[in-house]
């Protein structure tokens, strides 16, 4: 009897998309990025308290792809055309297809729902950054790191995305963090964002993640066991230089099962991003 | 006192069955406590079980209690048709499963969900949850705890009392003079 109410419960209620993303642009209480220290440059001082957000680091993250237009490796796109009659992926990883209707909207709302103190949704963020990070310009987030011992993980170190902007053609990226390191309410949901975790996160989970409005996952991608007790610089600059190690290869492919679904929602612009 | 507990242990594990019971009702506590708090997930790339030490110890004597609480219950149930105890280890489920919750508990959730609750409520219940989980684990073990005792209480008064009714009958057959000879 159990497993039948489970799954009854677990397919939520509806199967179309409604209203348009809470996703702004850029998330907000933006911060300037002061003391800016870059992914490559030298590394702020990452070793904060579990249970105490991380100091920002404003570090600045840029994709040059972001930049070029579809079919064109030179002259940047200042205008595009969110296509809405998109082809619907099967589901990869955490992520499966809720609705074959995309939200309305210039831009491609993506929407992360996370938690400071949760090592899931830091692990998740990593992939998240490095997806977005294609599309667009992330600057002005900071450091942060989830508390020690939940769930027996030792800190994870991640984004801090509640200060940051996020400067996309093609995306309109919204992070809410609803719970800080003490499990206090933090981040009020918009009525769009709370529409979508009625509809496709009916247990109320975290971290949760919807992709113009037609893709929804929840829960990490990855283990943060591959990220616990590290830096927040051994991790980026690790990403950065490319190199193979568990946990790079792990948030790599997360960030690929995202920037996958992006496309598809843009229609595979930008051709960098978006490889044929 | 601690010898009719005593037997009423035994009256309990008299068969083989209430030791497979208990085995297998501990285990299966323990996993659903292990995948409804995502202490066990699923990846892509295989399954890891991570907990931290204080939670796995909890995780552990919630599953030995509710091992030990099953084959009494049922005992309690065939022999003093009595299921006032139910209600306590049933709680201590549900508190033991919100006890054991990080960030994207499913069996409660689920349930409450079924229930009506909105994912936005439920956003809420589990953050809140969160906070208390301790207290939610120590209340369970409580319970747990509780309707063990009651039960053993409740098995030895009920083993106790045939042998008090039989005492007479055995005094009245040797006399001649009972109610059976009589008749």
């Amino acid at each position: 009897m159990l497993p039948v109410l489970i799954m009854l419960a677990a397919a939520g209620c509806g199967a179309s998309s409604q209203g348009g993303a809470g996703a702004a642009s850029s998330a907000p209480g933006a911060n300037p990025a002061s003391g800016a220290t870059g992914i490559g440059q030298p590394a702020a001082p990452a070793a904060a308290p579990a249970t105490a957000p991380a100091q920002p680091a404003s570090t600045i993250s840029q994709s040059p792809a972001a930049q070029e237009p579809a079919g064109s490796a030179s002259a940047p796109v200042t205008a595009w055309t969110r296509p809405l009659n998109v082809q619907t992926l099967p589901p990869a990883g955490i992520f499966k297809a809720v609705s074959q209707t995309p939200s309305p909207g210039e831009k491609v709302p993506l929407f992360f729902m996370g938690a400071q103190f949760c090592p899931y949704c830091a692990a998740e963020r990593w992939a998240l950054v490095e997806a977005l990070r294609k599309f667009g310009t992330l600057s002005g987030f900071g450091q942060e790191r989830s508390n020690d011992g939940i769930d027996g993980f030792k800190p994870v170190p991640t984004y801090d995305l509640r200060p940051a902007r996020y400067d996309s053609l093609y995306v309109a990226f919204s992070d809410k963090e609803i719970y800080d390191h003490n499990s206090k309410p933090l981040d009020p949901l918009s009525s769009d964002e709370k529409t979508y975790v009625d509809r496709y996160d009916p247990t109320g989970g975290w971290p949760f993640m919807v992709i113009n409005g037609q893709y929804a996952g929840l829960g990490p991608g990855f283990s943060p066991g591959l990220l616990q007790g590290q830096t927040f610089e051994t991790v980026a600059g690790q990403l950065q230089r490319g190199e193979k190690t568990p946990a790079t290869e792990a948030i790599t492919n997360e960030a690929q099962i995202i920037a996958r679904y992006i496309c598809a929602a843009t229609g595979g612009a930008p051709a960098s991003a978006c490889p044929a | 006192m601690t010898s009719a507990l005593r037997a009423a242990l035994s009256v309990a594990f008299a068969r083989p069955w209430a030791y497979l019971l208990a085995l297998a009702g501990g285990a299966a506590m323990l996993l659903l406590l292990l995948w409804s708090g995502e202490l066990l997930k699923r990846y892509p790339y295989g399954g890891e079980l991570h907990a931290a030490p204080a939670e796995l110890a909890g995780v552990l004597l919630l599953s030995a209690l509710f091992g030990l609480l099953l084959p009494l219950q049922v005992s309690a149930l065939l022999k003093a048709r009595s299921a006032a105890a139910a209600l306590g280890g049933g709680l201590a489920t549900l508190f033991g499963l919100l006890g054991v919750s990080c960030c994207a508990p499913f069996v409660v959730p689920a349930l409450l969900s079924f229930a009506g609750f909105s994912g936005t409520a439920l956003l809420a219940f589990n953050g809140a949850v969160r906070r208390y989980s301790g207290l939610l684990l120590l209340i369970s073990a409580g319970l747990l705890l509780l309707s063990i005792v009651l039960l053993l209480r409740t098995l030895a008064a009920s083993c106790a009392l045939p042998a008090a009714v039989s005492r007479p009958r055995e005094r009245t057959a040797q006399s001649g003079a009972g109610p059976s000879a009589g008749s």
